[in-house]
């Protein structure tokens, strides 16, 4: 990654950041510049409070009517980024993007990762249901919605997942009505991620139950307000978590809501589904960096080796070959990017990266817990320390890593038949 | 760091994979494997005619002063057939030794001729290839009359039959080791050779009262088999693109079978059951194809990290080929188990190929301790 360069004594940030307007436009001027007044801008108008504060991708204010900003210098920090059109940078300027390319984005990224900085907006809104409306939506949707989810005033989730329909997801059979102008809802999602702090859902329904699986299906934007709409949390093995369920009873929704085709929808959804692959492969190939350093600091607490050689050669071993097969794994995922630069087709060692990045994830936590011991036993409560209570809790949390985004066994399925050539 | 190839890099794979295809296809095991010579000079001539030996020379003693980078396209491309030629013994392990250690005049004397494939270099330093079983000194040198005598016998040693010149370590009287360059037809030296269970050249090499004068030695007088750490990384990274070649090529075989072969009216390959299995071969190669991608990118730019990739991917290589090899052999089924089918060669390559140079446990313990725990 380059680094920022920024002139000397301006990298103090400002705490009464207001947003500066660009003196030329940034499509005429070169990369390089582009990244120099980026920088500049960024050290303007992010807030003091949140430098340092970014620790995982996904961190970062997620918008939406029902969970306001957690402080004012996240509301400000949004505010600027909006004004400019940096919440989505390579969205058009008309619908509240900022007009630029993706390599813009790119360099946008790469200073506020290396300032540690959150990103001002995250969520579904931008990852998944923005571009595809760009992709698929008609004008009308693109004015209604794209603007609200790059000022971060609607929170969005993703319907597909229900009781009957999980890897077979074409299963679904949440039905839609016509009735009217409107549809009719009834039916249920299951898995849905912060359902019950979104605004509104992109669903899937079946709107007609008599053609073959993928072909009576529809992709309809639902405002989660609607009269008949309601979710309950889920909670996992691991306690309490993101999912919920979604219950439909009679919900009217316009037509007008309907993304493409009515009885066409799983192209949309299919596409939708690439863009969440993308971002789990790659959230997998971030987080599997400090797995290593912090087993072998469990060991040295748990054999009581504080430093040298540690005591015992099977523990040596096996996070020698979980830190072998994760800087593999790393690299392959450096192989992925690389092959895909130039707009490239992804290569055929892309496909093992879910499969392999959820199971390394798995083994570490496996491996972890049987490293702790005794201290791994524990649930909540003083009795074992706070780190080693998160540690169980995430070790039982990780068996999900191999069954959300796609199963493992579906994965490996794609593998065989679309990479091996296999009948 | 870069992980996909120049076009360079491109054309030197492509020619490789042609050269063994066409020269040194895997079928000539079957004849090799009885006969005195356990390689073919022909073949050898022509892996040295396409550059291979000279890849990891310097140019101004004849080399192409390439890397390991380039050096393990051609050794992957020889794997996959199994070609048994002393290409990582004598271009890489026996060349980066006297690269690394030998004096100006033992590199002017030796370099050129194993560049261009008219001498053939191997080492003799520990029983079997291990470097992580305790020395058992069984090659000992005496001080006599300012030279010295080396007495012993060291066991398993892999490609020294037909070798031309060899690099022995022996133990001194205060019990340090010190490598010497020795000439494979001295006197006093027999090489007998052993039946090994993947068909390669291997003797044991008996010292009789072999006289060694103070300018055969390598490196330092007592200096250890230490020194041989830069060539033996080199080495490992050899043995695992060889390996990593073989367990893509075992994959492909048998990816080919369950294709065609027919049970209960299907290909069996249409069984998830074996799919499953295949993918996840095909992970584990892919895993281990970015390690010796990155372990010959680290060597070649001299990283701080390379010793600790080189035993990364020579472990997860040699696991990768297990896997496939068993895997195969299994999928293959009551075939897999005939001398008359190829998959039983690649499990057979891999019992050789995990020793040489010390088994996956010791690379995983050499990461380990190289990781500071």
């Amino acid at each position: 990654m380059k680094r920022v360069s920024v002139p000397a004594g301006r990298l103090e940030p400002r705490s009464d950041a207001y947003p500066i307007v660009p003196t030329r436009g940034a499509l005429e001027m070169s990369l390089e510049d582009f990244r120099a007044e980026a920088a500049l801008w960024i050290v303007e108008n992010a807030p003091r409070s949140l430098y340092g504060t970014r620790s995982g991708r996904f961190d970062g204010y997620w918008g939406g009517k029902k969970q306001p900003p957690v402080s004012e210098d996240v509301a400000r920090w949004l505010a600027a980024c909006v004004e400019r059109g940096w919440t989505a940078p390579d969205w058009p300027t008309e619908l509240g993007g900022g007009g630029l390319s993706r390599q813009h984005t790119e360099i946008i990224s790469e200073i506020l990762t290396e300032l540690k900085l959150p990103p001002p907006l995250v969520g579904f809104g931008l990852a998944m249901i923005g571009p595809t409306l760009l992709d698929f939506g008609n004008d009308a949707q693109r004015a209604a919605h794209i603007p609200p989810i790059v000022r971060g005033e609607v929170r969005w989730c993703q319907g597909y997942s229900e009781p009957g329909a999980g890897s077979d997801l074409a299963s679904l059979a949440t039905r839609a009505v016509r009735d009217g102008d409107d549809f009719v809802i009834d039916g249920q999602k299951v898995w849905t991620s912060h359902a019950d702090k979104s605004d509104w859902i992109f669903a899937l329904v079946r709107t007609n139950p008599d053609a073959k699986k993928q072909s009576g299906i529809t992709f309809i934007l639902i405002d989660m307000s609607t009269h008949g709409v309601s979710t309950r949390p889920i909670e996992l093995i691991s306690g309490s978590s993101p999912f919920c369920e979604v219950f439909f009873e009679n919900v009217r929704v316009p037509a007008a809501n309907v993304v493409g085709q009515v009885d066409h929808g799983w192209t949309v959804a299919k596409a939708l589904l690439g863009y969440e692959r993308s971002m789990i492969g790659a959230a997998m190939g971030g987080q599997l960096r400090d797995a290593e350093a912090d087993l072998v600091a469990r060991a040295r607490r748990a054999l009581d080796a504080p430093s040298g050689q540690l005591p015992s050669a099977l523990t040596r071993d096996e996070i020698a070959d979980l830190a072998m097969d994760e800087a593999c794994f790393n690299v392959t995922v450096q192989r992925v990017i690389e092959g895909m630069k130039g707009g490239k087709k992804p290569g055929s060692e892309s496909s093992i990266l879910k499969v392999v990045g959820s199971a390394l994830k798995q083994r570490r936590f496996d491996l972890a817990v049987k490293i702790a011991g005794p201290e791994s036993q524990g649930w909540e409560g003083d009795a074992f320390a706070a780190d080693d209570l998160s540690l169980t809790r995430d070790w039982l949390r990780s068996r999900g890593n191999t069954i959300e985004g796609g199963t493992s066994e579906v994965q490996l399925n794609i593998i065989a038949k679309h990479v091996l050539g296999l009948p | 760091m870069a992980f996909s190839l120049t076009e360079d890099q491109t054309q030197i794979a492509d020619s490789a994979r042609k050269l063994v295809e066409t020269q040194a296809p895997i079928a000539r095991l079957r004849t090799l494997r009885s006969q005195p010579e356990r390689w073919s000079r022909k073949c050898w001539a022509a892996m040295a005619e396409a550059g291979w030996t000279a890849l990891c020379v310097q140019e101004r003693h004849g080399g192409l002063d390439l890397g390991l980078t380039e050096l393990a396209l051609v050794a992957e491309a020889a794997g996959r057939q199994l070609a048994p030629e002393p290409l990582v013994s004598s271009a890489v392990l026996f060349a980066s030794a006297v690269q690394l250690l030998g004096t100006h005049a033992q590199r002017d004397q030796l370099l050129a001729s194993v560049a261009d494939g008219t001498r053939i270099g191997a080492l003799c330093v520990a029983d079997g290839g291990r470097y992580d079983a305790p020395d058992r000194g069984c090659v000992q040198a005496r001080i006599v009359d300012g030279g010295f005598i080396v007495d012993g016998v060291r066991s398993h040693t892999l490609d020294v039959t037909l070798a031309d010149t060899l690099i022995v370590a022996a133990r001194g009287p205060n019990g340090a080791v010190t490598l010497f360059v020795v000439d494979a037809n001295a006197t006093g030296i027999t090489r007998t050779p052993e039946a090994r269970v993947d068909g390669r050249d291997a003797a044991t090499v008996r010292f009789d009262s072999v006289r060694l004068a103070p300018a055969d030695i390598l490196g330092e007088l007592g200096g250890g088999l230490a020194q041989l750490d830069g060539a033996l990384d080199r080495g490992a990274v050899g043995v695992a693109a060889f390996a990593l070649g073989a367990a893509t090529r075992a994959l492909e075989l048998t990816l080919d079978y369950v294709r065609t072969r027919i049970q209960f009216g299907v290909a069996i390959g249409s069984f998830q059951a074996l799919q499953h299995r295949l993918a996840y071969v095909f992970a584990k190669v892919e895993l281990a194809r970015s390690g010796v991608l990155t372990a010959s990118r680290a060597i070649d730019a001299g990283a701080a990290d390379g010793p600790r990739l080189a035993s990364m991917a020579k472990a997860k290589a040699c696991d990768a080929l297990e896997l496939a090899a068993k895997e195969g052999i299994q999928m293959f089924g009551g075939v897999g188990m005939t001398d008359e089918y190829d998959i039983g060669f690649y499990l057979k390559a891999h019992r050789g190929l995990d020793t040489w140079l010390g088994d996956s446990a010791h690379h995983r313990a050499r990461w380990a301790t190289l990781q500071g725990y």
